[in-house]
């Protein structure tokens, strides 16, 4: 009974809302750029006429999953699913991501981008994206499955909700629980999967990543820093195979969400990876003490600039007569 | 009001109570399958294998993937990939083939990049799933669908303005690599797939595989006799 009471208390206790509202904020955003950035090549990636073809699927995902009939409704058709029909679907993510993303009927926002984005990367054209795009799905159901339109958003301007303190906002915790133990499930199978890969071993992976075009924002003769790289691939490999037990331990957990957010932002200024340092970034804050956060938040906010409110305008108003 | 908001709060209490337990353990059976199915073969016991392979089919039933790997490609030998270059082109009897892919024509195989093209990663994935296909390397050889591959990228460019009124239309590509020895820096070119697909028969007009042993430039100079030209030179 006791376990049983633990177990409950720890799926159910409140707990900080404040990074389940960040990831909410960077999913929605993420998704709305990704997607927007691609709009010369929608039909191309997407369209009946386009790379697609009404056999990628089948030829892809041969087995029955749930999404069948759904890919039987959108492809059935094959060839004669009209363009219009894409650019409707393309038009209605970016708006709903936008909405999820600045917090605008943040649930319903949050369940249509997640619907279209999976219409777009599972049911249309799963190669058009690198692994991110599979992995923010779960990490984006756990996001909506909290109240994390209840802050930051224009539904909380709307329904005139005190903004009070952030690192003291709290809900039920299992969303935060859930997306806590994906991030770690995820860097297991990311770092213990190539554990064995001689590559890795050698200290040679982030040399092989920082050389290719295709995943190398900065192509140059990067020999003289081999060793240099050779460290990197090291400390990657530590950092991310203990990152599954570590985030985990109190005394470990912000070290390690720090230098895992400092490895995605290296990451982010050598590499592409798509969209996906974003999302894990988007992951990590659910380790971050709320303080920290709320900390970050009021250095963000003190810089924004700020409309002027009715009673500056009328002090201005008063200045110039 | 108050009376009626009072009255409800028990059942609601109740009912609270009841589902907590039940959703605790939903909550546990899907983090159980989430550790199962991400759970790396280097790290689990043997005894885990089948529990393991269940939680991944369920979960990939369900659309979840646990994790991916990231950067997993086998990095050891001594030649690394330096840039992967698609050049798709269109070619009529009366025109001068024309540059369908990349934009401009030039494959970027150096400085700075700051983004990369969606169509590229497509494209790339594509031609790589095609190539893989055929030589086996996910496991099983299927050139049938290593054929339909290509064949998806041949029509999808017949469709492109340029050629979609011409009556003897064909889409040519070419697949070539830059590879980059970790030991002295030497780079070397080489071609890996060429093909072309002719869209008024809707069938392919010429496919070409680079032979595992092959060294790349042999293979180049094959095919630039069998081409006649080297269109991405």
């Amino acid at each position: 009974v006791g376990v049983i009471e633990r177990v409950e208390r720890w799926f159910f206790d409140p707990q900080p809302l404040l990074p389940l509202v960040l990831a909410r904020i960077i999913f929605g955003l993420t998704l709305f750029l990704a997607y927007l950035m691609r709009w010369p090549d929608v039909q191309m990636l997407y369209g009946p006429r386009g790379l697609p073809g009404p056999a990628l699927i089948q030829d892809l995902d041969p087995l029955p999953t749930p999404f069948q009939p759904i890919i039987a409704l959108v492809n059935g058709s094959g060839a004669h699913l009209p363009p219009s029909a894409i650019w409707i679907a393309y038009a209605a993510l970016l708006v709903a991501a936008l909405c999820f993303a600045l917090g605008w009927r943040t649930r319903a926002a949050g369940v249509a981008t997640l619907l279209l984005h999976l219409v777009f990367v599972r049911v249309r054209n799963p190669l058009a994206d690198w692994g991110w795009a599979e992995m923010i799905q779960p990490f984006l159901a756990y996001v909506i499955a909290a109240p994390s339109g209840r802050h930051l958003s224009i539904d909380a301007r709307l329904a005139g909700r005190p903004r009070g303190d952030p690192a003291a906002w709290t809900a039920p915790a299992w969303p935060l629980r859930l997306l806590q133990i994906h991030v770690c499930v995820m860097y297991g199978v990311s770092s213990w999967g190539r554990i064995d890969d001689p590559g890795w071993l050698q200290g040679q992976a982030v040399f092989v990543a920082v050389v290719n075009v295709l995943f190398s924002k900065w192509v140059t003769n990067w020999h003289p820093a081999q060793p240099a790289l050779a460290a990197m691939t090291y400390a990657t490999i530590v950092i991310e195979c203990t990152a599954p037990l570590a985030l985990w331990v109190p005394r470990l957990r912000t070290w390690w969400a720090y230098a895992l957010i400092t490895l995605h932002l290296g990451l982010e200024a050598l590499t592409h990876v798509g969209w996906w340092n974003f999302v894990m970034i988007g992951g990590l804050l659910s380790f971050l003490p709320p303080p920290h956060l709320a900390h970050l938040l009021a250095r963000a906010d003190a810089g924004r600039p700020r409309l002027p409110s009715p009673a500056d305008r009328g002090a201005r108003r008063d200045r110039r007569a | 009001m108050a009376e009626r908001r009072g009255a409800k709060e028990p059942a609601t209490a109740a009912r609270g109570g009841r589902e907590r337990p039940i959703a605790s353990a939903l909550l546990v059976a899907y983090v159980a399958l989430l550790v199962l199915g991400g759970w790396p073969a280097a790290a689990r016991p043997t005894l885990f294998d089948r529990p393991h392979y269940w939680a991944q089919l369920v979960l990939w039933v369900a659309g979840i993937r646990p994790g991916i790997e990231v950067f997993s490609e086998p990095s050891a030998s001594e030649y690394k990939f330096r840039a992967h270059c698609i050049h798709i082109e269109g070619r009529t009897s009366g025109t001068s083939p024309i540059t369908l892919h990349p934009p401009g024509g030039r494959c970027h195989t150096d400085g700075f990049r700051a983004r990369v093209p969606p169509m590229d990663v497509a494209l790339y994935r594509v031609v790589r799933r095609s190539w893989e296909l055929r030589r086996g390397a996910l496991g099983v050889r299927d050139p049938a669908t290593s054929d339909r591959d290509l064949e998806r990228i041949g029509r999808a460019f017949c469709e492109r303005p340029e050629l979609v009124s011409e009556p003897d239309a064909r889409v040519m590509l070419v697949w070539y690599a830059y590879v980059e020895s970790y030991v002295t820096g030497a780079q070397l070119r080489g071609g890996f797939v060429y093909y072309g697909w002719s869209c008024a028969a809707g069938s392919v007009i010429a496919k070409h595989w680079r032979p595992d042993a092959e060294p790349l430039e042999r293979f180049d100079e094959a095919i630039i006799r069998f081409w006649g030209s080297a269109p991405w030179a």
